[in-house]
């Protein structure tokens, strides 16, 4: 079950990610809380889940990072990333993808005995 | 001293099979991600959180890349890299400089390298070696030992020097060998202005078989075979000296050791 609901996730993971650097900017540690939050704890990401997936998408130019130093003094610089304007239209389009595939899977799953 | 997340995040990149540019990468976003989340808890609590270095280096393994291949293509990749990156000779040099050189200079191929590897020392020792002691299979310098050496003394197979030579075939001033060109040549084959050999070829020329214009030549007792009598040291300074009334004495003392 838990394996069924790890692959499930994985799948949008990607989507989720753009999806929230559309609306912002945003370091490493800040997408793991906004997920949870948003998700109501469904996407609790672990490390190694989130930065393979900023890597694919940093390699592919849906996204890019840069370093910003903190408001505070003495704090550390925060990685930042944010969506390219390739990543803007890749979101339309997986949105797209995604809600075919949802309309797709519900009238499946509304069938009743054939 | 190591912090306690540069010690958290090397004990996770320890666990992950990954090639150098992508641990280089984790090793600095997860340092940033450590420090981006003690903005709202201790680092100790942090890490606890994220779980035990394993278990984060497992989760990175599982979705690094996108299937085995990709991670094989990457080690080989490295490792092909890293081949290409690696010394193919063994070098030693010593911290002392004198004349702008280190005192002691050692470079070696390795790896069965075909570059060449030269060594510049004041000692020098290498596959080429340029020193005022050099030694290498081919030296060069003030003393040389080598397979081919070529200094002001040399020792080698081929040796050429401009004071001495000793080898298998030895040219210089004065060349001791088994085939000795010089000034003064002595050996199996010696050519020079004076030569003491098995064959001797030269203004004085003293030998089994002695060709020159001064001469104390052996005795053929077999077709090419000859033998060459008891000479006093006496006779052999009075011919060096007919011939160069002015040679110093110690050319003299030199040749006369094969007297009696």
């Amino acid at each position: 079950m838990i394996e069924v609901s790890k692959q499930l996730k994985k799948g949008v993971i990607e989507i989720l990610v753009l999806k929230i650097l559309s609306l912002s900017d945003m370091y490493g540690y800040q997408i793991i809380q906004v997920l949870d939050e948003r998700s109501m704890g469904t996407f609790k990401m672990k490390e190694g889940t989130l930065y393979p997936i900023l890597y694919r998408l940093e390699d592919s130019k849906l996204i890019e990072s840069y370093w910003e130093a903190g408001v505070e003094k003495r704090s550390v610089p925060r990685k930042y990333y944010r969506i390219t304007a390739d990543g803007r239209l890749q979101l339309v389009d997986m949105l797209k993808e995604w809600n075919v595939m949802v309309q797709s899977i519900n009238s499946i799953m509304d069938m009743e005995g054939v | 001293m190591k912090s306690l997340i540069n010690a958290y995040v090397e004990a996770v990149l320890e666990n992950i099979a990954a090639d150098e540019n992508m641990k280089k990468r984790i090793e600095k976003d997860l340092i940033a991600h450590i420090n981006e989340a003690c903005g709202e808890a201790d680092q100790d609590t942090i890490i606890r959180k994220m779980g035990a270095p394993k278990e984060v280096a497992k989760e990175f393994m599982d979705n690094i890349y996108e299937d085995k291949e990709d991670v094989m293509e990457r080690l080989i990749q490295e490792r092909t890299i890293n081949k290409k990156l690696r010394n193919d000779y063994y070098e030693y040099k010593s911290e002392t400089i004198l004349f702008g050189l280190p005192l002691v200079h050692i470079k070696f191929n390795r790896y069965g390298s075909s570059k060449i590897s030269v060594a510049k020392g004041i000692i020098a020792i290498g596959n080429v070696s340029v020193g005022a002691l050099s030694i290498g299979g081919v030296a060069v310098g003030g003393l040389c030992l080598g397979g081919v050496s070529l200094g002001l003394v040399s020792l080698g197979g081929l040796a050429l020097g401009l004071l001495l030579a000793l080898g298998g075939v030895a040219i210089g001033s004065l060349a001791l060998g088994g085939c000795a060109i010089g000034l003064g040549a002595i050996g199996g084959v010696a050519i020079g202005k004076i030569a003491f050999g098995g064959f001797a070829k030269g203004v004085v020329a003293i030998g089994g078989k002695a060709v020159g214009d001064f001469v104390i030549s052996g005795t053929e007792i077999a077709n090419g075979q000859y033998v060459l009598g008891e000479i006093s040291k006496t006779e052999i300074a009075d011919l060096i000296r007919a011939a160069y009334p002015n040679i110093s004495n110690w050319v003299i003392k030199l040749f006369t050791m094969f007297g009696v």
